[in-house]
């Protein structure tokens, strides 16, 4: 009877924290400090935050192609929103439709506060590395 | 200008891949960049590009995370729980309790549709065991002989003896060989006369090959000595009793005496090798050296060899080192040979087997289980068909539940598994039905179609999963359409309508199976009535000859002369004649050559030898001429030919032919006599040429004309007399008119079948009809109440609710009869060459049945529903 008991406490208490356990055994996923961020990553989450709110799937990949003068498939860059939204950098929901989209609805994406964060981060390691290599760089000009 | 549109597969691939996820937006992002680049681009570059964003996406980790989350959300309409199975089940339980009516009706079809298939399922599963005990089973082979002659070419599954010491001296690759000669057989003497006993010579050998089971003796020793002999339990049992059998001798009536070395086990009924004794090879008389050669068709007559490989050689060699001894072979002899291996497994049921001659063991035609396998499909399918028909029909009455499951947000795939556990569960009931069939039926079965020790249909547990198995499967096919039709009901109209269709408009599908189930029911009705009339006709056919009271005395070794002089003094026997065959039944004594008088051609004459009693005997009629003379024979010199010779000689008048000779084996004998035409063979064959000859060493019956006051104690007497000849061998007499009746029993066999099959072939029509009926009724009560009101009168009524299925019956019978006329007819005439023809009487009594029956089954519903109140039906609502 109390091992029933445990088992359904137990079945209960994984779904409703199914999202945070959801790859329990395979990472070691500490903090926000040491999420590990990727280029493209980088670059797509960047562009989120600069399209400010009118950020879904056509308009990031041609920011992305306008800006980095890079084309990347649209499965490339699902892959990417997927993983960010895994990692909780973004966050997203559904906006209304219009009529070039066949009347589809649009999947529109925002930064989270740890994403903005982590991406302080990002840039905070950057600047400190380019004061440090600042004279050497601008003597290689 | 054409508006370019997103290429629609590309979509459809898409959605399709993606299943239950959302994929919305994804969707909507391709259109847009699709719609951006029409702009800029062609709309075939755009097309591609969107093509190549759709297979992207499908390799992305996007839609896999999309699709994985899907999976496990609570609203997945993919995911079945145990709890909905078990609703199922139990929605179906108690729907099938509530419409007790129908789900007997669609059981009971089902049952009858299901029981011959049953049997089917058990002959496959047995066959396919057969000889899978032996150990070796898989190295176990056979040589067959295929030889050309006169251009066609022929299979045997003999092969010379010889090869049996070639393989082993000349081949590394084989184990072990054995010749087997299938013409053992002799009488054992016993106490109280002789036993007969058959079986095989072989060599040692052959119980280390196959895995026959030894009770007592010595494996590997039993069969070496000549002269020795293995038994089976069973016959060790019949002539010792209890005794221990091993190293007793059987004294045989004309051979070396033999000693039994072993004794076997039986051989099991799944083993294509049976046998009741095994005698060492070397028993057997020298054979003619080692030299493969072929003479004819019966060079290699009772001689099969098997042989055990230890694979250390593959076979494709065995296979060369076959087509050198063939060559060798073919250059011997005026034929072209070629040996060939024939796995054991491959023997029962083999590929050839329609092409192989003189195989050992029962023979499982790959065909007849096709011709098996079409029949049972003609039962059940019909069957499945009312299933789904009547369900179909009734669908209204569930429309309601369905809506709702739909509202509720139940899915095509929920309803169609619903329906489906439905019928399935019917089938299972039905299966049950069946299996009483099945166990009722089964030694009937056994006992009509093979030899009952060739077939082993005993329920074992892996029978059982099969039929459990096929019981599943025919829900699976009969529920398919019904649940299909459920699933795609619109639920917006489900809840709303009460409207139903009128039964069978405009369903031409179910049209056509209804009246091809009712030509199958007439077609079975007409030919059982055709059959039995055929079976009469046979009966009282006058086969131009007397074959009362003429009792025929098999000879076996008795010498004629003694027994006329013997059965002679008995009082109940007035005549005593003998001749080398019975009359009436298929004509197998033989034939001669002919040459008549001096004409160019010989002629084939079939012939018999008798005594110059038989004719009288049997009281055929001169035409002129007079019989043999009642004279003690020295040699041949005269013979009594029948009206058909003279036909063919051109001869035209009877009395020209008396006293012509005719050359016959290098003798001229004398027409003395010419006899009215009578069947000499059996009605199956047209009267053909045929001559009486003289030769008493030909002959094989006794034929006594008796007038017996009591049958049994004249036949003991003439017993007694038998063992006062001093003749050890069992007496075996038989009545002529006895055995021209079993000649014909199998137009019994037929009937049984056909009566079998047509019972249930009706009854599933008859059912599926009922089942209509009833939910006509049911559906029109009202209709019928009205009518009433206004003035229509029962048997109006009555033949309003009938005359669907009428006008249905008329298009069966506008399609059979002409159907039967070219099958049947041509059933009748090749079955026999003496046979009825199909009448109109058959057709017409056919017709009465079939309408006589419908209407039977439809009346009580009809008359019923047109005799009720109508101030009953209309109030209800």
């Amino acid at each position: 009877m109390a091992n029933e008991n445990f088992s359904q406490f137990f079945f209960l208490f994984l779904l409703k924290h199914r999202n945070k356990y959801k790859s329990f055994p395979f990472t070691t996923q500490k903090g926000i400090m040491n999420v590990y961020l990727g280029e493209l990553e980088e670059l797509v989450l960047l562009t989120v935050a600069s399209l400010d709110g009118n950020a879904y799937g056509v308009s990031i990949q041609l920011e992305l192609g306008k800006r980095c003068k890079r084309s990347i498939t649209i499965g490339a860059l699902h892959s990417t929103i997927t993983r960010l939204v895994e990692k909780g950098l973004l966050k997203s929901w559904t906006g209304g439709a219009t009529e070039e989209r066949g009347g589809r609805s649009k999947r529109f994406y925002d930064i989270t506060p740890s994403g903005k964060s982590s991406l302080v981060n990002v840039k905070n390691l950057r600047d400190e590395l380019w004061d440090l290599s600042k004279i050497k760089l601008s003597t290689v000009k | 200008m054409k508006v370019q549109k997103p290429p629609k597969l590309a979509r459809r691939i898409f959605e399709w891949y993606c299943g239950q996820a959302q994929v919305d937006d994804l969707l909507g992002d391709m259109e847009e960049s699709f719609f951006r680049n029409i702009k800029s681009k062609s709309g075939l570059v755009a097309k591609w590009i969107y093509w190549m964003q759709m297979v992207s996406l499908i390799f992305s980790y996007g839609i896999k995370k999309r699709k994985r989350d899907s999976r496990y959300s609570q609203f997945a309409t993919n995911y079945i729980s145990v709890g909905i199975l078990r609703n199922y089940l139990v929605v179906s339980a108690r729907t099938l309790y509530r419409h007790k009516y129908f789900t007997v009706v669609n059981a009971v079809g089902l049952a009858l549709g299901m029981s011959v298939s049953l049997f089917l399922i058990t002959m496959l599963a047995f066959i396919n065991t057969y000889d899978n005990f032996h150990v070796h089973k898989s190295s176990i082979y056979r040589i067959t002989t295929r030889y050309k002659s006169s251009g066609r070419e022929f299979m045997m599954a003999m092969a010379p003896a010889a090869l049996a010491e070639k393989l082993r001296i000349g081949f590394t690759g084989v184990d072990g060989t054995t010749r087997i000669a299938t013409s053992f057989f002799g009488d054992v003497k016993i106490a109280s006369g002789s036993v007969p006993i058959r079986g095989y010579y072989a060599d040692p050998e052959f119980l280390s090959i196959f895995s026959f089971e030894i009770v007592q003796g010595n494996r590997s020793e039993a069969l070496r000595k000549p002269n020795s002999i293995v038994i089976t339990e069973s016959t060790a049992k019949k002539l010792f009793g209890n005794e221990v059998a091993l190293g007793k001798i059987f004294e045989m009536t004309d051979q070396e005496s033999l000693t039994i070395t072993g004794v076997l086990k039986d051989p099991p009924s799944n083993s294509h090798l049976s046998f009741e004794s095994l005698v060492s090879y070397n028993s057997l008389p020298l054979q003619d050296g080692d030299v493969i050669r072929y003479d004819g068709p019966f060079t290699y007559k009772d001689d099969y060899v098997y042989f055990l490989t230890n694979d250390s050689e593959p076979l494709g060699k065995l296979e060369d080192y076959l087509d050198k001894l063939s060559r060798e072979a073919s250059r011997n002899s005026q034929a072209e040979i070629k040996f060939q291996i024939q796995a054991l497994t491959d023997i029962t049921p083999g590929k050839y087997l329609s092409m192989i001659t003189a195989g050992l063991g029962p023979q499982w035609d790959i065909d007849r289980f096709y011709f098996f396998g079409t029949i049972c499909l003609l039962i059940l399918l019909p069957a499945c068909f009312n299933y789904a028909n009547i369900s179909i029909a009734r669908a209204i009455r569930r429309a309601k539940e369905i809506g709702l499951r739909k509202t509720m947000g139940g899915q095509r795939g929920h309803i169609f598994l619903q329906f489906i556990t439905e019928t399935v569960l019917v089938t299972i009931i039905s299966l049950c039905g069946a299996l009483v069939l099945f166990f009722l039926g089964r030694q009937e079965f056994q006992r009509t179609l093979v030899a009952t020790s060739a077939l082993d249909l005993s329920l074992t547990w892996t029978i059982a999963g099969l039929f459990l198995a096929f019981a599943i499967l025919t829900g699976l096919v009969a529920g398919a359409a019904p649940s299909l039709y459920f699933a795609r009901l619109n639920p917006i109209q489900a809840l709303k309508t009460q409207s139903s269709k009128t039964l069978f408009s405009g369903m031409w599908m179910q049209k056509g199976l209804t009246i091809f189930q009712f030509i199958l029911s007439f077609g079975f009705i007409v030919s059982l009535i055709v059959f039995s009339r055929q079976y009469r006709y046979s009966m009282n056919y006058d086969f131009g000859f007397q074959r009362e009271n003429i009792l025929d005395i098999t000879l076996q070794k008795a010498e004629p002369g003694l027994v006329a002089a013997e059965y002679a003094k008995l009082s109940s026997v007035k005549d005593v004649s003998f001749s080398s065959d019975i009359m009436g039944l298929h004509h197998s004594a033989g034939d001669s050559w002919m040459q008549y008088e001096n004409q160019s051609d010989s002629i084939r004459v079939n012939e018999m030898f008798v005594d110059p009693h038989y004719i009288e005997n049997l009281g055929l009629k001169f035409l002129s001429g007079k019989n043999f003379p009642d004279l003690p024979w020295t040699h041949e010199e005269h013979v009594i030919v029948n009206e058909q010779y003279l036909k063919l000689v051109g001869i035209r008048d009877a009395r020209e032919a008396i006293g012509k000779v005719v050359r016959v084996d290098k003798h001229d004998l004398e027409i003395i006599g010419v006899l009215k035409d009578f069947h000499f063979s059996s009605l199956r064959d047209p009267i053909k040429s045929f001559a009486f000859r003289t030769n008493p060493a030909n002959y094989q019956y006794a034929n006594l004309k008796v007038s017996f006051a009591d049958v049994f104690s004249n036949i003991n007497e003439m017993e007694k007399v038998w063992k006062k000849l001093g003749q050890i061998a069992v007496f075996r007499a038989k009545f002529m008119s006895d055995e021209i009746r079993e000649a014909y029993e199998f137009y019994n066999v037929i009937m049984k079948i056909f009566g079998f099959l047509g019972i249930l072939a009706i009854s599933i029509s008859l059912l599926g009809m009922l089942g209509m009926v009833v939910y006509t009724s049911e559906t029109r009560t009202k209709e019928v109440g009205i009518r009433k009101v206004l003035g229509a009168s029962v048997t109006g009524i009555t033949l309003l609710l009938s005359k669907d299925y009428l006008k249905l019956m008329g298009w069966a019978f506008l399609i059979a009869i002409p159907l039967a006329y070219v099958i049947i007819d041509r059933m009748l005439t090749s079955a026999q060459y003496y046979s009825v023809r199909l009448n109109i009487w058959d057709i017409l009594a056919g017709m009465v049945i079939l309408i006589t029956l419908g209407l039977l089954t439809i009346s009580g519903q009809t008359v019923r529903i047109a005799t009720t109140n109508p101030a009953e039906t209309l109030k209800v609502d």
